[in-house]
């Protein structure tokens, strides 16, 4: 009978990291398990899929040299996470650092680029909650993404950015404010 | 209740369209190309591969450097001074711990009965200087000698003497 790899904890997964000798068994195990969702959560980050597939090679590598070090003090979801969110940062702050367009700009170039990306095949209000999602401030958007997307839990959220439970349950709130009024208006 | 009913709930407090758009639709649009995850797994296993290859390197070449450096370290004037003292002394302390060790050994092997010790004089009596010998018969024999004893006598005088004379001559504080 074949485990699923969803079943497999992340302690034994670790265990054969950590081990000598089976370090590349363990890391495939760790790929099966979280590669795509941790794809998912750049790509809703930094929109463009080429984009992604630099940020989540880059975070994986990161992972891979941290991983031997790794004291367990969160758990290996949450600690995956906040790598792939702080590789999508810094990602994005150095492209903005290129670009000089104001958010509105943004806003229009991007639903402009959505619609002809071949890896996009939203509907009208998948367009328009991706519109939405631009207006809001860095922080706010990955509180948003992280609660409404990966539906995490305020305390899982609350290892990832390393921010209080309370201050996040403030930036959801004003987040969430924002793109009601933002597809309303549309 | 599961994290998404929570999430729902809490949405519809403060955003009912919102909430209503998240019940409906699964998906958020994005696609990736064909086979796209197998792909990107071999190629992150790849790179890992090469990953785990450059620190084996490093950690060999991390092992090379600390060796080198501890003997360069090592050929500095003051702590080649140093372990050249501590080498000697250790040296030393070996060749005097080892000729203690022989000492016992061979005081038994030294030791010679009776026999073997008029035997031994009497192979090298040209050795004893004939003065010595005369002077330590004199005294020795004090009491005994009723005639000074001469170069000529000394040599009947030894041939007539016993194992309890040679023993006494041994003991006596002019041979010692």
């Amino acid at each position: 009978m074949q485990i699923a790899v969803a079943d497999i904890k992340d302690e034994q997964i670790l265990n054969l990291i950590q081990r000598e000798g089976q370090q590349e068994r363990g890391f495939k195990l760790l790929l099966d398990k979280y590669q795509e969702r941790l794809y998912w959560h750049i790509r809703k980050l930094v929109i463009d899929h080429e984009d992604a597939n630099d940020v989540i090679q880059n975070c994986f590598i990161k992972v891979f040299r941290g991983i031997q070090r790794f004291q367990g003090n969160s758990s290996l979801y949450t600690w995956l996470y906040r790598i792939a969110t702080n590789e999508s940062i810094t990602f994005l702050n150095k492209k903005k650092k290129i670009g000089t367009d104001s958010i509105d700009n943004e806003a229009l170039l991007l639903a402009e680029k959505l619609k002809a990306d071949v890896y996009f095949d939203g509907n009208e209000i998948q367009l328009a909650l991706q519109k939405a999602l631009t207006i809001l401030p860095e922080k706010q958007r990955i509180v948003f993404q992280l609660r409404y997307f990966e539906e995490m839990s305020y305390q899982q959220m609350s290892e990832v950015l390393e921010t209080s439970v309370g201050g996040l349950k403030a930036s959801y709130h004003h987040a969430v404010k924002k793109i009601e009024k933002a597809l309303k208006a549309s | 209740m599961s994290e998404r009913e929570d999430i729902l709930n809490e949405l519809k407090d403060i955003a009912p369209e919102l909430a209503k758009f998240k019940e409906e639709q699964s998906g958020t649009g994005f696609e990736v190309p064909p086979r796209y995850f197998k792909d990107l797994q071999q190629v992150l296993m790849q790179e890992v591969k090469a990953e785990m290859d450059k620190q084996t390197v490093a950690k060999g070449a991390a092992w090379w450097e600390s060796l080198l450096q501890g003997l360069q370290a090592l050929l500095q004037p003051k702590p080649a001074l140093a372990l050249a003292t501590i080498a000697l002394l250790v040296a030393a302390g070996i060749w005097f711990s080892q000729s203690n060790t022989r000492l016992p050994q061979a005081g038994p092997a030294m030791a010679l009965n009776e026999d073997e010790v008029e035997a031994y004089v009497m192979a090298n009596i040209e050795d004893f200087e004939t003065d010595v010998l005369i002077e330590m018969y004199a005294e020795t024999f004090r009491e005994e000698t009723e005639e000074p004893v001469t170069e000529d006598s000394l040599e009947d005088i030894l041939q007539e003497m016993d194992d309890e004379d040679f023993e006494e001559l041994w003991e006596s504080e002019s041979f010692n």
